[in-house]
């Protein structure tokens, strides 16, 4: 049950960007990679990932940069917007993708990912769910040979490197996030975390993609963190503006960009600390840099208007969220499936830390 | 299907949704490496405990009015998810062993191996030999006939019970009828009078059933003298609840009338008038033998209701129908108090080998202290007793605990499981699970006539005019 604050009135016939059909089915690339992936499984055991409840969520961590921001800097006093609801709705989607780990293997590990789409409708919300798409991502020799035939799906990047799951994730993530750019016209897009990239693992050049694309059919771009790395003298910089009740906007752009050299890591969007409501927490907001300031504080006051309802943030990213986020039934689903059609035998390996620590020996934080 | 777990002597298997599993159904898990099964049986069914289900419901649920979308699900895992989600847990009992040769024996000392013991569907039917010598078809078991052996119920206490219109009258009907089919005698406490055709089939035609029924109103007489004092106190003192001083006074009248050859009820009422005692005692004997007399039982005793024509209705196979309906309270109790009486003397005297008698409500005409008496004295003398009740808390504890055979249909009411959850032939958490919820005219089974395998039943339906339904106005 969605507690729904604001009416809307638009007809269906003015929201414009509502997809039709299915009209972006997974790319051949990537049930190509998975399948091949997982045809390297066969014969293999499988050591099933646990189901206690304490261990589910631990792969969908945010991964941000960090960054301790001077103190001085942030008491310099930082100009205060205001944001006025409106009520006038245009379309807003947003997405987000998850991924999570399915099991251990002799040679690797087995990982779920799953992407959401969710479009806002005056009566109700749309959503499109792409996967799960299985990975069996191994370390041994033979990842090498994937290497290259892969190179091209992930624009130069290979498989077997450290993080490939998030590499893995991220494609999924900004691919479901062009399709977004793609199909929403005067609107606004609503990304889940930031709008920071340059690092190996989220290159600029693929978000800067997304942007312009978003730009071109007249749509806004903003990326909400629920989360935040960014510090003032080791205190979450969330924490400093947290006295204003009424929905604002704080722009730290300045002062974190200050901190960074320009190169690698590119800042996208304006960074921002935003509270969308008055009963609503604080978040980081990152906006499209190309985006005038005057059209910027237009589209959150329409978020805040019409999507806002649950704690200050927006449904429609909420919602994204909740479908992308595995449930530990989808997880034994998922090792149900790899058991049955990728010929492995499930071989549950007992646990070292459970065998060292007994109850102790379970943390989400490091298993 | 396979091992959750085991504690006690309950098993949980799991059983996935491409699997048939119903509650009462029996299984075998049979262990390879030590060559036997144990033998189990489901009594209730779950949903298996699979982490992560409440946020996959409330997901759906969240689908169900305001959100509306679709899934690109190139392998189909949402088809395992709905699967998982559908997963079952059995709770079983476990209810002996199958050992190699096929025979059954009580050993539940031992576990089966959880990774490589085999689960399969167990025909019980083949283990309480479905019939024996005598067979008596009740109904079926999953397209099965089963037939129990009319023996079972010989030399027992057996109990019908369920809620009204669950088909526990119907289930009587049929074996009485069998019972007498196989040359029992029957006689049948009816209530109310749903009994008295039971020799009709239900489009009129007369079946082979031997039946007489005998009731106040279609000239049923005793002779006062012929009962003897010890029926006719009986009546006095435990259906007409008369002091024991009193009792005595009668005792000393009858037998001065007796010595004369003048026992009649109206010689009893007058001389009890004339008597010489106290004036309460005097009054207590008037007023009963007066009751007595108004009651229309006594009214011809040149024509009376002997033991010998009694016996002549029941042997060989005949019912007799002692219908009650109609009739207060305290006629009742007088009948039944006469005929149980009458009985004594017929199987005392070795005139019959058994009888078996079939007491409807039994609570309604028998006094507190005849419980006992059913399932001790009566019970060696050859009355053999089948309570017919709705009411489960009405008949004794006793009784329960005494009892062979158990036939229970539906109840809901947690105070009725509760009180047949105190038979001795089944733990009460059978009876609570299995019991709860079953459609009408089926029975779960319990005692000698099914070698003590509970057995869920669909009773055989009965071309008889039943009369025990129960009357519409709409209808």
């Amino acid at each position: 049950m969605l507690h729904r604050t604001q009416e809307l009135i638009e007809p269906l016939r003015e929201l414009k960007s509502i997809p039709e059909g299915n009209t972006h089915p997974i790319p051949e690339s990537l049930l190509e990679l998975s399948s091949r992936s997982m045809r390297s499984l066969r014969g293999a055991s499988l050591n099933p990932r646990n189901m206690s409840l304490v261990e589910i969520g631990i792969d969908d961590g945010e991964s941000e940069e960090s960054l301790d921001l001077g103190h001085s800097q942030v008491s310099m006093g930082l100009k205060q917007t205001p944001i006025q609801p409106l009520r006038d709705t245009i379309p807003i989607a947003a997405c987000d993708a998850a991924s999570v780990k399915i099991g251990e293997t002799e040679t690797g590990m087995i990982f779920a990912i799953r992407a959401v789409a969710v479009w806002r409708q005056p009566d109700r919300f749309l959503f499109t769910r792409w996967g799960p798409l299985l990975f069996h991502i191994t370390n041994s020799e033979e990842p090498e040979r994937l290497r290259d035939e892969d190179s091209q799906v992930f624009g130069g990047l290979s498989v077997k490197t450290l993080r490939v799951l998030t590499r893995l994730r991220n494609h999924v993530e900004r691919w479901t996030q062009g399709v977004l750019s793609e199909t929403v016209k005067n609107g606004i897009i609503l990304l889940d975390g930031s709008l920071t990239a340059g690092t190996p693992d989220n290159p600029a050049s693929r978000v800067k993609n997304i942007l312009n694309t978003a730009r071109s059919n007249h749509t806004i771009t903003l990326a909400l963190s629920k989360s935040t790395q960014l510090t003032v003298g080791g205190k979450n910089i969330l924490t400093f503006f947290e006295a204003e009740r009424t929905p604002h906007l704080f722009d730290i752009s300045s002062i974190v960009e200050a901190e960074y050299p320009p190169y690698p890591v590119r800042f996208l969007g304006r960074v921002c600390v935003v509270k969308f409501s008055s009963d609503g927490f604080l978040f980081r907001l990152d906006i499209d840099k190309e985006t005038d300031e005057q059209s910027a504080l237009s589209a959150l006051g329409r978020v805040a208007g019409t999507d806002v309802i649950f704690h200050g943030y927006p449904e429609t990213l909420r919602i994204a969220h909740i479908f992308s986020t595995f449930t530990a039934n989808e997880i034994l689903a998922v090792q149900r499936f790899v058991v049955s059609n990728h010929r492995v035998t499930l071989q549950s390996r007992p646990s070292l830390r459970r065998s060292l620590f007994g109850p102790f020996g379970t943390s989400r934080y490091v298993a | 299907m396979r091992i959750y777990r085991k504690e006690g002597d309950e098993v949980q298997l799991i059983a996935f949704p491409d699997e048939q599993v119903d509650k009462a159904d029996y299984f075998l898990i049979e262990d390879p490496s030590v060559s036997r099964g144990l033998l189990v049986q489901v009594i209730d069914l779950q949903y298996a405990n699979v982490p992560g289900v409440l946020e996959d419901i409330l997901r759906d649920v969240m689908t169900d009015g305001e959100l509306d979308g679709k899934d690109v699900d190139p392998l189909n895992i949402s088809s395992e998810v709905d699967a998982l989600k559908d997963t079952r847990l059995a709770v079983c009992k476990v209810r002996g062993t199958i050992d190699q040769d096929g025979s059954l024996t009580s050993s539940t000392s031992w576990l089966p191996s959880r990774t490589t013991s085999r689960i399969r569907p167990y025909q019980v039917t083949r283990l309480i030999t479905n019939g024996g010598h005598r067979p008596v078809k009740v109904g079926h078991a999953d397209g099965e006939p089963v037939q129990i052996d009319a023996t079972g119920l010989d030399g027992g206490l057996n109990i019908i019970t369920g809620r009204k219109g669950s088909g526990k009258s119907h289930l009587a009907k049929l074996l009485l009828l069998s019972m007498a089919g196989w040359g029992a005698p029957c006689i049948v406490l009816d209530v109310n009078g749903e009994y008295v055709n039971l020799h009709k089939s239900k489009d009129g035609r007369q079946s082979n059933s031997r039946l007489t029924v005998l009731a106040v109103r279609s000239g049923l007489n005793f002779a006062t003298a012929k009962l003897g004092l010890r029926t006719i106190a009986g009546v006095l003192s435990h259906a007409l609840d008369l002091p024991a001083t009193s009792s005595k006074v009668f005792t000393t009248i009858w037998r001065q009338l007796e010595s004369r050859g003048e026992v009649s009820l109206p010689n009893l009422i007058s001389t009890v008038q004339t008597w010489s005692c106290h004036e309460s005692v005097r009054d207590a004997l008037a007023s009963r033998l007066q009751v007595l007399l108004e009651t229309g039982l006594f009214t011809d005793e040149t024509n009376p209701l002997t033991e010998e024509k009694i016996l002549h209705t029941i042997e060989n196979g005949g019912v007799l129908v002692v219908n009650l309906k109609n009739q207060n309270q305290t006629v009742r109790r007088i009948l039944v108090e006469i005929f149980l009486g009458e009985l004594t003397k017929i199987l005392s005297s070795n005139w019959l080998r058994a009888a078996f008698l079939f007491a409807e409500e039994a609570h309604l005409y028998l006094r507190d202290t005849y419980w006992d008496d059913i399932v001790t004295r009566m019970r060696h003398i050859g009355l053999f007793t089948t309570f017919i009740t709705n009411q489960p808390d009405t008949v004794q504890e006793a009784i329960y605990r005494q009892a062979d055979n158990i036939f229970i249909f539906n109840f809901t009411n947690e105070h009725d499981i509760e009180a047949i959850g105190k038979v001795a032939k089944a733990d009460s958490e059978t009876i609570r699970y299995l019991v709860r919820g079953i459609p009408t005219r089926r029975c779960l089974l319990l005692g000698n006539v099914v070698h003590d395998l509970p057995m869920m039943v669909d009773v055989e339906p009965l071309d008889v005019r039943t009369m025990g339904e129960t009357r519409l106005f709409f209808n």
